[in-house]
């Protein structure tokens, strides 16, 4: 199987910071695979995700190598680097109520993300694979959304509109930054449900960070377990979780069960996971 | 129909705010201490013939009829005269208008010119030192007075280098040239002033949108770094400053005349005052009450931009009207 993404000794530092927030990490991905990244607040998951994508902010300094089909990103210029973002790799973000342009309607955002990465499509015909992709991730109503201004929409529907707009250029990777922490847990399976539909249909591989096990052993083959900047564990999700060896794994699932105790949904969520690794055992 | 009864409404409220201005800035004016009886007469002029020429002036009605008699004749396009020359207000105040509307006019529009680059190149380099010298030249200019910066402009350009007019006024009808030449020391000194404020604005406006969300979005699909700022920062950006801009413009209206003073600038400000100083209340309380329909017209057209640019406040807008 060949390699899609393959970061090594990656490491990203802040100024004015003691320490570099992410301490020498490698990890690989295969085309097509899913890979999910856990760990706990300020572990380096999201600025792992931002390093990949290249859009650390300034005060940051990335050293290591991250190759994306075997093309070298670090040290890439901005001109080059935003040919690849949205075309061959593109990013869901945490936040929907505040991703999008609060004053451009949806459809024209989706349809930049078009229009950006291939000059020549008619805007008729980028309408049209605009409604298409809307309709896709579960927004029946494409034309009227499409017509819409964010803040006219939930934050399902904004996520939706997220998730097209990753999916639109059919890229290789998508990177997933806790993309239903946000939501509602009924709205959450849906979207979760949308996005491994079109994962699946589109081909692409996909970093899919959470500190949700249940969501990351739904969505993913393997998980790589990050602990204050470093990778404490990897392996297959089934194998991982049930036989963390990792003091810290085996602390996070212990934490989540007890998070599970809590009433409501999530218990059922946490007997899903449950279920959902012993079937892949 | 939602549109036009919203503007309807706009206009309705715009007409009372007029109506019960007018009557304070008549009482205000009415007020002050003296009459234009007692200045044409001369501080020696005894008190009967004083009394004379107020009740031939009219000046003795009860002051409801006189307001009546104002407010009617505005509403008819007639200011009245002047109380000192004779002439008519407006015809008074008309050229005046015009030196003052150019001065602002022209002086915000060249404070946006340098201001917006300015503003966003402090806002892109905050962190080196270019951005911080950009920052710092603004502060600077904020703390320099209009009527400074307008007298160092006249001693280098006028005094030393003879380039340029150091006071005066020529109407634009009657020689172009001159009539730009006058205005270029004025216009410039006013907008030094305020594009330092408003680069402060426009600094921390952009600041705002390149920590936004959806900028980074605008990154994450493909956009380069300068076209995201210009595609999805300047339309955000711009709504914040907006309303910075429309408080600018109608301060300046009233607060032009320190710069008219140093530049003997026949405007409207110069006209206030000494109108102030001679109590021609007709011509006063004119003036007032145009100042106060520019400021209540500035801010009408700035709601309405923003409307325009943001979606938001448009649908909040339609809802309020329905």
């Amino acid at each position: 199987m060949t390699e899609l993404l393959s970061v090594e000794n990656m490491v990203v530092g802040f100024e004015g910071a003691s320490r570099p927030t992410i301490g020498g990490i490698s990890f690989t991905l295969r085309a097509g695979q899913r890979l999910g990244l856990i760990g706990e607040s300020g572990s380096g998951k999201s600025v792992t995700a931002l390093a990949l994508m290249g859009l650390l902010p300034d005060t940051a300094h990335l050293s290591g190598s991250v190759r994306l089909a075997g093309r070298e990103l670090v040290g890439l210029g901005d001109a080059k680097m935003a040919r690849i973002r949205g075309r061959e790799m593109s990013m869901v973000f945490q936040e929907p109520m505040t991703a999008l342009d609060p004053t451009m309607r949806v459809g024209r955002q989706v349809a930049e993300v078009v229009r950006l990465h291939c000059a020549r499509t008619g805007s008729g015909h980028t309408r049209e694979r605009v409604c298409r992709m809307l309709e896709e991730v579960g927004l029946p109503d494409a034309e009227r959304i499409a017509d819409s201004y964010p803040f006219q929409l939930s934050g399902g529907q904004r996520q939706r509109v997220m998730v097209a707009m990753a999916l639109i250029n059919r890229p290789e990777l998508i990177i997933c930054d806790e993309p239903t922490t946000a939501l509602d847990v009924t709205v959450q399976a849906r979207v979760l449900d949308v996005l491994d539909r079109g994962l699946r249909e589109v081909g692409a591989a996909c970093l899919f960070i959470s500190h949700d096990l249940a969501v990351v052993s739904q969505i993913c083959d393997d998980v790589i377990v990050m602990y204050r900047g470093q990778i404490v564990e990897a392996g297959p999700v089934a194998v991982l979780l049930d036989h963390a060896r990792h003091p810290y794994t085996r602390g996070l699932v212990a934490t989540a069960r007890l998070d599970e105790v809590a009433p409501g949904a999530r218990l059922r969520v946490i007997e899903d996971f449950w279920d959902a690794s012993q079937e892949r055992r | 129909m939602r549109v036009a009864s919203t503007i309807a409404r706009e206009l309705l409220i715009f007409a009372a705010t007029l109506l019960v201005t007018s009557l304070i800035i008549f009482m205000v004016v009415n007020l002050l201490p003296g009459d234009v009886a007692g200045t044409i007469l001369g501080p020696n002029a005894d008190a009967s013939s004083i009394a004379a020429l107020r009740t031939t002036m009219g000046l003795d009605r009860p002051w409801p009829l006189r307001y009546l008699e104002w407010i009617g004749g505005l509403l008819t396009g007639d200011a009245g005269r002047s109380a000192l020359s004779g002439q008519p207000v407006l015809a008074l105040i008309g050229p005046k208008l015009a030196v003052t509307g150019w001065l602002v006019t022209l002086g915000m529009a060249l404070a946006i010119v340098i201001a917006v680059p300015v503003g966003i190149a402090a806002a892109l380099r905050r962190k080196h030192l270019d951005g911080l010298i950009w920052a710092g030249l603004s502060q600077l200019g904020m703390a320099v007075p209009a009527f400074l910066a307008g007298m160092l402009l006249v001693v280098v350009f006028a005094v030393q280098l003879s380039w340029l007019p150091a006071n005066g006024y020529v109407r634009l009808a009657e020689d172009p040239g001159g009539w730009a030449r006058h205005l270029v020391l004025p216009v410039v000194s006013l907008a030094i002033v305020q594009s330092a404020v408003l680069v402060r604005y426009v600094r921390s406006a952009f600041i705002d949108v390149l920590g936004e969300d959806y900028f980074r979005t605008a990154r994450a699909v493909g956009w380069r770094f300068g076209s995201a700022v210009l595609r999805h920062g300047l339309r955000n950006a711009s709504l914040q400053v907006l309303t910075v801009l429309g408080l600018q413009l109608a301060t300046l209206f009233v607060g032009a005349i320190v710069i008219e003073n140093v530049f003997v600038l026949p405007g409207l400000g110069s006209l206030l005052l000494s109108s102030v100083n001679q109590r021609d209340l007709p011509v006063v309380q004119t003036i007032v009450m145009i100042q106060v329909a520019l400021v209540l017209v500035i801010n009408g057209v700035v709601d309405l931009v923003a409307r325009l640019a943001d979606p938001r406040l448009r649908a909040e807008a339609t809802e309020a009207g329905a």
